[in-house]
């Protein structure tokens, strides 16, 4: 009987083959295209009996720009793209799975996770047990993993939708609607609106066009008639000077370029550097750059002792310091306690709440999230909350490339799980290693908030958070908060400020003192001091 | 050996304890012989009989129960006996029959009438001035159990405000609301067991305080090193939200405390009864009826105190406080004492008010640092408030559709209130120029925007009524910031979250908040004032004021010497306008001619 239908179905197809042009266009008037392929050539396929069928498309294929269909569809003209991109952390997401399988206790070291992981992450069901080890698969695939670029998410909330696959970035959705924006077309120039659809929330994106998350609790969702964008409220802080001038993400980050290797974390892989257009110590700009303001030698800012500090760490306006993440596995249907919180930045969960708190409790369902790159659904959501968040000045420590760089501390955990009969199997727990350490990860990164002058020396100098001190206001007064007290980073070679730096940058040495007055007076500080 | 040391160094103080038990037992044993026959004719007792003293000083074989609640007590039919009781005797409405009564706190009951802590004036008249429904902040004949319901702001204060002052009902609302009120039971009532009759304290605990004071300038909140958290209830706990809470929903985490706090100081180690019920006259703000200062105790002048002086009164009432009647008592001000600082063999001594431990107080009168010229405007508070709350953006909305608890007439009556925020935020508070020309740390208070809808629910107003003012934080550290946290901070100086530097001569500032994108006024809200002194808010008092546009170049110019003369003891800052004059018009002194050191 299965293999009488089978057959039936694809003499169905092939009849549909055959008259396909007619047929496609007859019906999707409405589809309007610029490219050269006829339908079917990328939307019927005769290998693809194993998908799903309805009367009309025994065959089709909705969105042949996901992975699977690469080889049939797309490898033939874009197989060069298709190899670099294969590479790239957008396709692997290895940083995200590795590290945070490491800080969750379920690997012994870094980089034990493989290209393909997130392809295996498809098949994660639900928690293997109630430890972080065992619960860390249900975060990344249910998730951490909705800005995969293999997860379908039109149907998230304004600001987060995205399609699967090339389409992901290739073709911009209406962030309203969940549609193309443009018709049915690929976009090769890809708008911020696209990489902002994952990289906000606080992320670098967001904060390029001054997206800062207000907090979830309703009180924030002000002022009256603000809309949230991105699955939050959002604060509008100062935007990057960039943006300011018109240029878009595009204009710097290309996603299809060469990897020598493949990257296992940000910092592996191929980026733009200021130097490119603006030069730097020893350095031009490159020819090819746009006209824009040129590494100024004689400023103080740009003398030799300041060879290993990042651009970023000077010249970004604020940064992220989100203190505290604590994510909240809910398998349980109580969801009253959550209807305060309805915008956390993640549609799933505030689709959820509002289906689940419009029923009578009675018929309330427990929590079930979706594994984003299955679409299966799991029983329990993640909810998530902080500390507290703050836009500030940096904190400081080392990247992987021993250079002076901005560090946030996106991932201080504390990880609760509830299971279906309120039965609570993790109470706000710090994930552990299985080095028997604390699963907590600082971050070197680049806060994309760069203003044409670099901060106050002050900013860095003399300033007990900026060298890792956490929040005091007196570097020999106790830390406020402990929380602000930063945790070692992770990734080889990154590391806090040890003491010695930290001294050196606390204490008014000669060499500080001198060109700090001179930083003064080349910013005309006489005239001041005349008035 | 430690006991006789005890003895010797504490003789006049067990001598004067002695006297005085005896004089109080004197008194007593006076009081019951003088009133014996009305103690016989208290009929209460014969059913009341196993009602508990309420204090030592309150027995009621002495006094009886009609005393306080009045009645019959000559009757022991129990209506005819109970008419005219009054079940909470300090009720402010007849205290003068009851705790106010002749022979009893004929002083204390009337000041507390009077007091701030009743009145709320300063609260109702800056909520009606800053909403622009009256023309000044200051009425001290303001009493908010009688506002009327009559405008905007008004109806906002009985709904939102009235919820603290001293004789508000008790018990009218759960949990924390509902203790607050009933006159001097407010404060001085102690419910251990609801089964038995209350008891009476003068020792109040910091929750007394905090019941009320957690709210608006947070001060007992921030005392503690408790900072209200932004809504998020964490750390979870056991599947729930944090076990650290605050009413109304409110959560807090811990920050640094003050150093009094960490010292084992309650409020009322420095609140002495004037500051807290009043000193007879009527005040319209807060800071007019709280007299003690930083100074008061660490730059400590005393004087002895008459015998009239009430605070002998307070001294008697405190098991735990016992001074020789002769003895030197800081002074507050002219007669007014603190009860608990002395002085001994030179040295000051502060005894606190809940276990009698006596801790040494240190004397800040040649403290170089504080005596800097130049500083002479700057409060204690500019440099050892660590930290000050700042609930930025306050966002009321006013629905007419709804009925909401009007806190004074005690009826759901047309019209709700809700509350947003923007943010909240610990860190480096702003200063400005307060009412009495004093430096002081500056909060919003409150920055309003109001949104009015009409009856459809469509928005029928919308206004803005930033406030920015200042208060002691309750944040005392013994480390400040360091000089160049304000001489060179946008947001300490005024400006606003963000960047201040120098570009050929000019000030300039980056604002990190996009106010105008964000739809919130035109000014970041932790702005006060711009580069030029133009101020971007309203104070809460007419004479406060930001920095102007001069003073903050004034103050940004001593940046650039801080970078080598870091020390108060500097000679450069004992006259710094000459200094000034020198290095505009010498040009050999050190700083014109710098030398690269060689690293």
């Amino acid at each position: 009987m299965k293999w009488f239908l089978m057959i039936c179905l694809t003499f169905l197809a092939v009849g549909v083959l055959r008259s396909a042009d007619q047929t496609c266009q007859s019906c999707h008037q409405q589809v309007q295209s610029n490219c050269e392929l006829t339908c079917q050539q990328c939307h019927i396929s005769t290998k693809a009996n194993n998908v799903t069928s309805s009367t009309d498309h025994p065959v089709g294929i909705a969105n042949s720009s996901q992975p699977e269909w690469w080889a049939e569809k797309c490898q033939a003209c874009h197989a060069e793209v298709i190899n670099r991109f294969r590479k790239s952390l957008h396709y692997t997401s290895m940083g995200v799975i590795d590290q945070t399988r490491f800080l969750f206790g379920k690997n012994d070291q870094l980089f034990q996770t493989q290209p393909d992981a997130w392809q295996k992450l498809k098949h994660v069901k639900g928690v293997k047990s109630p430890s972080t080890a065992g619960v860390v698969d249900h975060l990344l695939a249910g998730k951490c993993l909705s800005c995969h670029f293999a997860a379908d998410r039109r149907g998230d909330v304004a600001g987060r939708r995205h399609a699967a696959g090339c389409a992901s970035c290739h073709v911009e959705l209406d962030q309203k609607t969940g549609k193309p924006l443009h018709g049915h077309r690929f976009q090769k120039k890809i708008a911020d609106t696209v990489c902002l659809s994952c990289h906000s929330g606080n992320r670098v994106g967001a904060d390029y066009h001054g997206f800062f998350e207000r907090d979830y609790y309703y009180q924030y969702q002000q002022p009256f008639g603000s809309r949230p964008w991105f699955g939050a409220f959002q604060h509008h802080l100062v935007k990057d000077v960039h943006q300011q001038a018109g240029l878009q993400c595009v204009d710097c980050h290309q996603e299809h370029v060469e990897h020598a290797r493949r990257p296992r974390f940000e910092g592996e892989q191929p980026s733009v550097r200021c130097q490119d257009c603006h030069g730097g110590f020893n350095e031009k700009p490159s020819p090819n750059a746009a006209k824009g303001p040129v590494f100024n030698s004689a400023s103080v800012a740009h003398q030799s002792f300041h060879q290993k500090i990042r651009c970023s760490a000077c010249h970004a306006q604020w940064v992220f310091q989100d203190y505290g993440l604590h994510l909240f596995l809910d398998q349980s249907s109580n969801y009253e306690m959550w209807q305060d919180y309805l915008w956390q930045g993640d549609g799933e969960v505030t689709h959820l709440l509002l289906e689940e708190l419009s029923k009578p409790e009675e018929l309330r369902n427990p929590a079930f999230s979706s594994n984003k790159l299955s679409g299966q659904k799991m029983l329990g959501i993640w909810y998530q909350a902080w500390t507290f968040r703050r836009w500030e000045d940096p904190i400081l420590g080392r990247d992987t490339q021993g250079r002076i760089s901005v560090l946030r501390p996106l991932y201080q955990y504390f990880i609760t799980f509830v299971d279906s009969l309120d039965q609570v199997w993790l109470d706000s727990q710090k994930p552990v290693r299985k080095d028997g350490k604390i699963g907590w990860n600082w971050d070197a990164y680049v806060p994309h908030t760069i203003g044409r002058r670099g901060r106050n020396c002050e900013s860095c100098h003399l300033n007990a958070k900026a060298v890792g001190l956490g929040i005091r206001q007196n570097p020999s007064d106790s830390v406020a908060q402990q929380i602000t007290m930063p945790a070692e980073p992770v990734l080889p070679n990154s590391r806090l400020l040890n003491a010695q730096e930290q001294q050196q940058l606390l204490k008014k040495r000669a060499l500080y003192k001198y060109w700090r007055t001179k930083a003064f007076q080349q910013n005309g500080i006489k005239k001041l001091m005349e008035k | 050996m430690a006991v006789k040391h005890w003895v010797k160094f504490n003789l006049p103080l067990i001598l004067a304890s002695a006297t005085l038990s005896l004089l109080i037992i004197v008194a007593i044993l006076d009081q019951s012989k003088n009133t014996s026959d009305v103690a016989l004719a208290d009929q209460c007792l014969t059913c009341h009989t196993d009602e508990h003293d309420m204090s030592a000083s309150h027995p009621n074989a002495v006094l009886g129960c009609a005393k306080c609640h009045l009645g019959n007590p000559l009757v022991a039919d129990q209506k005819i006996a109970h008419q005219g009781m009054v079940k909470n005797p300090s009720n402010l409405h007849w205290v003068q029959k009851t705790c106010g009564q002749t022979d009893c706190h004929v002083e204390w009951a009337e000041r507390v009438r009077k007091s701030i802590m009743t009145s709320n004036a300063g609260l109702v008249a800056s909520t009606l001035f800053q909403w622009q429904e009256r023309g000044s902040p200051n009425d001290s004949t303001i009493n908010i159990a009688e506002v009327p319901d009559t405008s905007l702001a008004s109806s906002h204060v009985r709904k939102m405000c009235a919820g603290c002052h001293v004789n508000k009902p008790t018990g009218d609302l759960p949990g924390e609301f509902g203790q607050r009120g009933g006159g001097c039971n407010d404060c001085h009532l102690v419910r251990e067991d609801s089964t038995r009759h209350p008891t009476l304290t003068v020792q109040m605990e910091i929750n007394v305080c905090e019941k009320c004071h957690n709210r608006s300038d947070r001060t007992v909140l921030t005392y503690q090193g408790k900072f209200e958290s932004e809504g998020y209830g964490t750390p979870f706990k056991q599947g729930y939200f944090s076990d650290q809470t605050l009413s109304g929903n409110r959560c807090y985490y811990h920050i640094t405390s003050d150093v009094h706090f960490e010292a084992g100081m309650v409020c009322i180690d420095c609140h002495d009864a004037e500051d807290v019920m009043g000193d007879g006259r009527r005040h319209a703000h807060l800071e007019e009826q709280v007299h003690v200062r930083c100074q008061t105790c660490h730059q400590a002048q005393f004087a002895r105190p008459n015998r009239e002086n009430l605070v002998w009164k307070v001294i008697q009432s405190n098991p735990v406080l016992s001074v020789p009647c002769d003895s030197l008592l800081a002074e507050v001000q002219p007669s007014i004492f603190l009860s608990n600082v002395f002085q001994k063999n030179n040295q000051v001594y502060l005894r606190r008010k809940l276990d009698g431990n006596i801790l040494k107080i240190s004397q800040n009168t040649r403290q170089i640092d504080c005596q800097l010229p130049g500083h002479d405007r700057l409060s204690c508070q500019s440099c050892h408030s660590a930290y000050t709350p700042q609930c930025y953006g306050c966002h009321d909305l006013y629905d007419p559709r709804r009925k909401q608890l009007d806190k004074i007439s005690q009826k759901e009556t047309k019209g709700h209130w809700s509350e947003g925020r923007s943010y909240l935020r610990f860190e480096e508070p702003t200063l400005g120029v307060d009412q009495r020309g004093k430096i002081m740390p500056f909060a919003p208070g409150c920055q309003v925007f109001l949104t009015v809808l009409d009856d459809q629910g469509q928005i029928q107003k919308q206004a803005e009524y930033l406030t920015m003012a200042a208060f002691d934080p309750h944040s005392t550290r013994l480390k400040t910031p360091l000089c160049e946290d304000c001489h060179l901070s946008a947001k300490r100086l005024g400006l606003g979250k963000g960047h201040l530097t120098l570009e050929d001569g000019e000030l300039r500032t980056v604002s990190l908040y996009d106010a105008r994108a964000a739809h919130l006024s035109t000014f970041p809200l932790e702005q006060m004032v711009t580069l030029d002194g133009q101020p971007t808010q309203t104070m809460s008092r007419f004479k406060a004021r930001p920095f102007s546009g001069q003073e903050i170049e004034k103050i940004v110019r001593v940046a650039y010497c801080l970078t080598c003369h870091d020390q108060s003891s500097d000679a450069i800052y004992q006259n710094f306008s000459q200094s000034l004059q020198r290095f505009v018009r010498e040009p050999d002194l050190p700083c014109q001619q710098l030398k690269e050191p060689h690293p």
